[in-house]
């Protein structure tokens, strides 16, 4: 048998290299939860699944996280889907803007919303809280946003956003001409609605909603700013305790090992599930164009109330948050706005964040976002390349194993990246280094680079690299004259998007975090676990106005290298 | 200049294998413009990209003049860039991130062996593109070319290096009718012009037969027969080349004497039958075209009577559907005078007819 005209030995090489990284910390999570003691110690025993089984604060945890989970799920879908459906079929107003919102709440870390929660409902302090009360005269708070309904809010609305993403392009890639033929065989609207609208969108609201609650089961951002003060527990605050908080002594690797090793087999197997949906999804939507789209259906008098009802979300999802920790940021102390506050307004808190730690969580930030995203997306193409391209056997394999960082939940990987990076501190000096967080970042975002250069690459007919071919270009030559430039928008995008992704992250960093690696999350926790709010505050809008600005940028910078000859 | 011997190309396929082409020998002579006339799935594109080397061979040759580019058990595999061949695609697969200009010196600057100034390919392009009369769309991205302009390109592209040969993979399927048939008069008046050995795939055997020196028909990955157009449709060898090229009518028949059959529509006596045994199941086959239809008459050796079931109008012709006997014979006139439920009387030219030994 002939070579295979389309291998080349660098990209093997370089795609090996990322399934090495993805797959070592998943198989040492498992092995992990074997140990006992002292990472390093050798003991190995059943231990501590058995513990895993016989607590029963491990049970609490678990039955609070599903709660938690299929709640918030559930309130995320009956907001984003009418959204979705609003925003592709009719004439809502701003429909335009829905996009980019929903983006940037994407792109702000939840624990932001989350603290600026805090700041409106907290039974003390809360500033909505303290409005009610004079309002009505009241002793006690009527809201505690320190609850389990609480961080169902919380989450709930910033899990909108995935949501909506994914059942959008169905509800915009709907054929016409299905309903058509359902108004044409008499039927009314409602009818054609329950009986082709509905079941043409049901596989990808089904995808949306298993997707989403495998995000909110292993979240970790809401539940540490709202949960752990009143000691309530989820999965992924329950492997924090366990890795930072042990009163007596050691980290409890082991059996946070343990409970990851489930969730983390339990949500590839959810994953697995999700992908099956989403392919059904797909089969309904027409992407060539040969099916016309549907005439956008006018709101009439429902107008006003759904547009008044888009902006009630982002205001609880986005506005209100950020106003209070901009205003936050403002003050010496957490007050009614009042003539008073508005005469104290300082920047006190700016500069005192700034002389605490100085620059170098921004520089650990700048650090991480100039080299995570380039090697992501080396990585990613390389393994990309030989997924769509080569004629291995073994590719299926090498695609689904690229998928699996998104299976599995952060606060997993991280604990088990830490372990690893513990036991060979004398050989790979990266333990607390910022370089152990490039690390983790590097491993858990090449999966979303893979998924979109897939796509893209899927999209090059290769007719055209064999016409390079066959013109008398070496292979290397086709890949750099013709595949390059043709990748360019998606190369480009992948790019953009592990940089915010890497910038915003902070469930793992959090986890992994020491003295030298702060970035900046991780910083505005530590200042809000201080109870510095006003300083925490201030930090967080710094991040925010970055990710602002961040964000802006790639819009216009992909808008302007898509041109009509790009792919 | 081709020479393609026992060549063997198996495919995996989720389940099994698919055998693409089994056992074919082939040859194209220098300045031959030859044709490979199949199906869908036929094989006909695999073994083009065979000779192109985008794909492995698993058993025989291919050669180009005295080179060997692909062997299966010498283990000899010739990259595509290094095998001095051309190709037009299905798709065109014109760049759709470059110029037209770039496209088409594309091969000139970026290939392995380049010797040419920039002067040289400037120059080089210019005639090319004068050439396939695409003057003055040098700038032009090519996104913007219409269907027929891209395809131009494509072919400019392949013949800007004077190739050993030229190889065709179903370059007018994507045209509309009109448009199909000039550029299949241009492509072969410029092949011809610049005496280029040329390797053309198809499955429309109007196509096929219009520019065809030589032309081949495929089957399930083995040729059925080779010739030029006019033997082939004269006197195809089985019955799937005769369905192939065109519309057949078919009667079944049992030999009753020498050279006599019983048939369908009557007895036919011919010298056709000679080699035929008494007692043996032949189909008879003629071309609508063939067959004369007159006013009710007597018959004869070569008259059958008939009666007219449905006509049909198509400009230049007339389809008559005919009853004759126990079938339904489809005629291909100039006559239109001749209505439904006419009686006819059917002639047929004996001697031109194809017969063979009914299998079934």
């Amino acid at each position: 048998m002939a070579k295979d005209p389309s291998a080349s030995r660098t990209v093997l090489v370089v795609s090996l290299l990322g399934l090495v990284l993805i797959l070592l910390p998943l198989l040492a999570t498992v092995w992990i939860s074997f140990t006992v003691g002292i990472p390093g110690s050798g003991d190995h025993s059943l231990e501590n699944y058995g513990r895993l089984i016989s607590d029963p604060m491990g049970y609490q945890t678990i039955r609070n996280t599903f709660i938690f989970a299929v709640s918030s799920t559930i309130m995320a879908l009956v907001i984003a889907a009418p959204l979705a459906w609003a925003v592709a079929r009719t004439d809502l107003p701003l429909r335009n803007s829905v996009s980019f919102l929903l983006g940037m709440i994407l792109v702000i870390p939840g624990f932001l919303q989350a603290m600026g929660w805090v700041l409106l409902l907290s039974p003390n302090i809360g500033i909505l809280n303290q409005l009610l009360n004079e309002a009505f005269g009241l002793q006690e708070s009527l809201f505690n946003i320190y609850s389990l309904g609480g961080m169902i809010f919380a989450e709930g609305l910033s899990l909108v956003p995935p949501a909506f993403f994914i059942v959008l392009p169905v509800f915009l890639g709907m054929d016409a001409s299905l309903e058509e033929a359902s108004y044409l065989s008499g039927a009314s609207k409602f009818r054609t609605f329950t009986r082709v609208n509905l079941p043409l969108a049901l596989p990808a609201l089904v995808a949306a909603a298993i997707y989403v609650f495998v995000l909110a089961f292993a979240v970790f951002e809401v539940p540490v700013v709202l949960g752990l003060p009143n000691r309530i527990f989820v999965f992924s605050t329950m492997l924090y305790l366990l890795v930072h908080f042990q009163e007596a002594g050691l980290p409890e690797y082991g059996l946070a090992a343990a409970y990851g090793s489930i969730v983390m087999i339990a949500s590839i197997i959810l994953a697995v599930w999700y992908s099956r949906w989403l392919k059904e999804s797909r089969k309904y939507a027409t992407i060539t164009g040969k099916g016309r789209r549907v005439k956008t259906l006018s709101l009439g008098k429902w107008r006003p109330l759904a547009a008044g009802l888009v902006c009630l979300y982002f205001l609880l999802a986005l506005g209100l948050p950020l106003m209070v920790l901009v205003y936050n940021s403002f003050i010496p102390y957490l007050v009614l706005p009042s003539r008073e506050a508005f005469e104290s307004l300082t920047l006190q808190n700016y500069l005192n964040v700034y002389s605490r730690q100085g620059l170098r969580p921004l520089i650990n930030t700048g650090l991480l976002i100039t080299f995570v995203p380039v090697a992501v997306v080396v990585i990613a193409t390389a393994i990309s390349w030989i997924v769509v391209r080569s004629r291995f056997k073994s590719r299926f394999v090498i695609d689904e194993i690229a998928f699996l960082p998104i299976a599995v939940p952060r606060i997993v990987l991280a604990v088990s990246v830490l372990y690893l990076a513990l036991l060979s501190r004398h050989f790979i000096p990266i333990y607390g280094t910022i370089f152990l967080i490039g690390l983790i970042h590097i491993i858990a975002f090449i999966s979303f680079a893979t998924r979109a250069l897939n796509g893209a690459i899927l999209q090059i007919h290769t007719d055209l690299e064999d016409a390079g071919r066959v013109s008398g270009a070496s292979a290397l030559t086709v890949l750099r004259k013709v595949t390059a430039p043709l990748l360019k928008p998606a190369l480009i995008g992948s790019w953009f998007w592990v940089l915010l992704l890497s910038f915003r992250e902070v469930t793992m960093a959090v986890m992994i975090s020491s003295v030298d690696s702060v970035v900046l999350p991780v910083q505005i926790w530590i200042l809000w676990n201080r109870a510095l709010h006003q300083e925490a505050s201030a930090s967080a809008v710094m991040l925010a106005l970055i990710a602002l600005v961040l964000m802006i940028s790639m819009r216009r910078v992909i808008q302007r290298i898509s041109s009509p000859g790009g792919s | 200049m081709l020479k393609i011997v026992n060549l063997t190309k198996e495919f995996e396929i989720p389940g099994g294998r698919i055998l693409a082409v089994r056992n074919l020998n082939l040859s194209v002579e220098q300045g031959q413009f030859f044709v490979l006339l199949g199906p869908s799935g036929c094989g006909k594109s695999s073994l083009l990209r065979c000779i192109a080397g985008l794909e492995s061979i698993d058993e025989g040759d291919i050669y180009l003049g005295d080179r060997l580019l692909s062997s299966g058990e010498k283990r000899v595999f010739v990259d595509p860039e290094d095998r001095e061949l051309a190709m037009v695609f299905q798709s065109y697969a014109v760049w759709p991130h470059m110029t037209v200009f770039e496209n088409i010196a594309f091969p000139l600057t970026e290939a392995k062996t380049r010797s040419c100034s920039s002067d040289q390919v400037a120059k080089r392009v210019k005639d090319i593109m004068d050439l396939v009369r695409l003057t003055g769309f040098e700038r032009y991205k090519t996104a913007t070319l219409s269907g027929g302009q891209q395809q131009r390109v494509a072919l400019a592209r392949a013949l800007i290096r004077e190739p050993k040969l030229l190889l065709m993979d179903e370059p007018l399927s994507n045209l509309d009718a009109k448009l199909r048939e000039e550029m299949r008069d241009e492509i072969k008046e410029l092949t011809q012009r610049l005496g280029v050995t040329t390797l053309h795939v198809t499955h429309d055997q109007t196509e096929a037969m219009a520019l065809a020196d030589v032309l081949a028909v495929m089957s399930n990955g083995q040729i059925l027969q080779i010739g030029d157009p006019e033997t082939l449709y004269r006197k195809p060898s089985n019955r799937i080349v005769a369905e192939f090229l065109g519309r057949t009518n078919w009667v079944a028949g049992t030999m009753e004497a020498d050279s006599t059959s019983v048939t369908e529509i009557g007895r036919m006596q011919s010298s056709v039958f000679a080699k035929f045994e008494i007692g043996s199941r032949v189909s008879v086959g003629f071309r609508p075209e063939w067959i004369g239809l007159r006013d009710e008459g007597e018959s004869g050796p070569d008259r059958f009577p008939g009666i007219i079931q449905a006509r049909t109008f198509l400009g230049d012709s007339v389809v008559y559907w005919v009853s004759v006997g126990q079938k339904r014979l489809m005629v291909k006139s100039t006559a239109s005078n001749f209505s439904s439920t006419s009686p006819v009387t059917v002639t047929i030219p004996l001697e031109r007819c194809v017969v063979f030994r009914d299998t079934e």
